[in-house]
Order: C-alpha cells, then structure tokens, then sequence
C-alpha cells in the first residue's frame, strides 16, 4: 500500500489478493485500527500513560480501552 | 477460553448500507465479541468500481432482512450468544464517529484484515450493540461478500 509504514509492532495485517500489503496499528483508547501513511496529514498521537498510539483529537483524554467498555457495560457513558 | 465462531453476509453496495452487523440481542449479554478477522469480496461480474467500506460500533439493530446464525469453527462448541444480521431494510444505528476501520477497495480486489492476538475489535457485552460492517460510499452498485471470524 503507496506510503504505509510498517510497524515494529504491528496489531493487524491487510492483505489483499493473498499479498500483505499494510500493518496496521490500534487506538490503545477506542481500539480502532488503522494503517499509518507518512504524510497523510492525519493527525494522530501517543499516550504516555497507555503508553501506545490514539487515532486523534477524539481520543485524547485518557481513558485506557478496558476502562471504557466497563463503564459503558454498566451505563455510567453514552458512547464508546 | 475463547469460542471461535464466523459468519457471512452479502448486499449491493451504495451509500451506507450494512452488508453484516454482529450483535448480541441478549437483555445482559455475558460476553464481550472479538473480532479477529475480516474478508471482504466480490463475485460479481469484475468491474472498475470502487467502494469506501466501514467497521463501525452499532448500538441499535436496524431491521435485519435474515439472521445468519453463527458457526461454531470447533463443531464441539455450543451455539454462540452472539448472532449476525444481514440485508437490512432499516439500516442499525451507528455510533458518529466511531469507526473501528476504514477501507477502499476496488470491485476487482479481495481484501482480508487479521488481528495480531491480543488486538481484536471488541464489542461490548450490552443489549444491540455490536460491530457494523457497511458501504460507505460507492461509485457502483455490485453486492459485495463479508466474513467475520470472532471469538466470544
């Protein structure tokens, strides 16, 4: 895939017509994924204290993943 | 330990339209879904069209047109709590800005995506929520075939 960077740890692969052709990596607070792009002007961060990828601004605050499904599993937030 | 169970859909592509939406209808759903493998394809005639695909959290049901029951991949297993949804006439409700993946494909190519162990999209174990599969946007209209292998 034009511009993808492969990861050194890599949480998912694409593959398309039996070639692998991404990595792709996982939001540590929605648990997204997506394929990083050098330059693809999205903008995308780390967090310090999960000490792993964010996806984006969204995902800014920290609130580990795991934390956030057990709130909302017990309806004290809205949305995931 | 996990149960590995997998299912499969197919609609015509368009403007948001759900091909495979996995769901627990359960009133207190006792396990969360993992999705660790998705294969997206088309049998159609081969044509030059293109189709932006989501993965998005859904949290209401829609009006599924038939069920697909889940099948177990170790035939020991017992039927799965989760369940799939397939033609929709009333599209599930996705969660606004909350897509697990994106991507673009050409009508002609077979796309797959594998979670490294460990890094599966989950879905929460709470009544009608579940992961969406559907066109975003498309430039034809050809039914296109997904899987979803999880574990619950």
């Amino acid at each position: 895939m034009e511009g993808a960077i492969s990861s050194s740890k890599p949480k998912g692969a694409i593959v398309v017509d039996g070639h692998q052709v991404a990595d792709t990596v996982q939001c540590v607070h929605c648990g997204g994924h997506w394929v990083p792009v050098k330059g693809s002007g999205k903008t995308r961060g780390w967090c310090f204290n999960c000490h792993g990828p964010i996806c984006g601004p969204g995902c800014c605050e920290c609130v580990p993943f795991e934390k956030k499904l057990d709130l909302y599993e017990k309806g004290k937030i809205r949305r995931l | 330990m996990y149960r590995r169970y997998s299912g499969s859909g197919a609609a015509a592509v368009g403007t948001d339209k759900t091909i495979l939406n996995l769901f627990n209808s359960a009133a207190s759903p006792a396990s969360r879904a993992f999705l660790y493998e998705l294969i997206v394809g088309c049998a159609a005639t081969p044509g030059d069209q293109a189709t932006k695909f989501v993965l998005g959290r859904t949290t209401a049901v829609g009006t599924e047109g038939s069920g697909y029951t889940p099948v177990a991949l170790d035939p020991a297993n017992p039927a799965a709590a989760w369940d799939f949804g397939v033609g929709h006439s009333a599209e599930p409700t996705y969660t606004a800005s909350s897509f697990m993946l994106t991507i673009s494909l050409n009508q002609r190519a077979t796309f797959r995506w594998i979670a490294a162990p460990g890094s599966e999209i989950i879905a929460p174990a709470t009544q009608n929520n579940g992961l969406g599969f559907k066109s975003s946007s498309a430039t034809g209209t050809a039914s296109h075939d997904v899987t979803m292998l999880y574990q619950e």
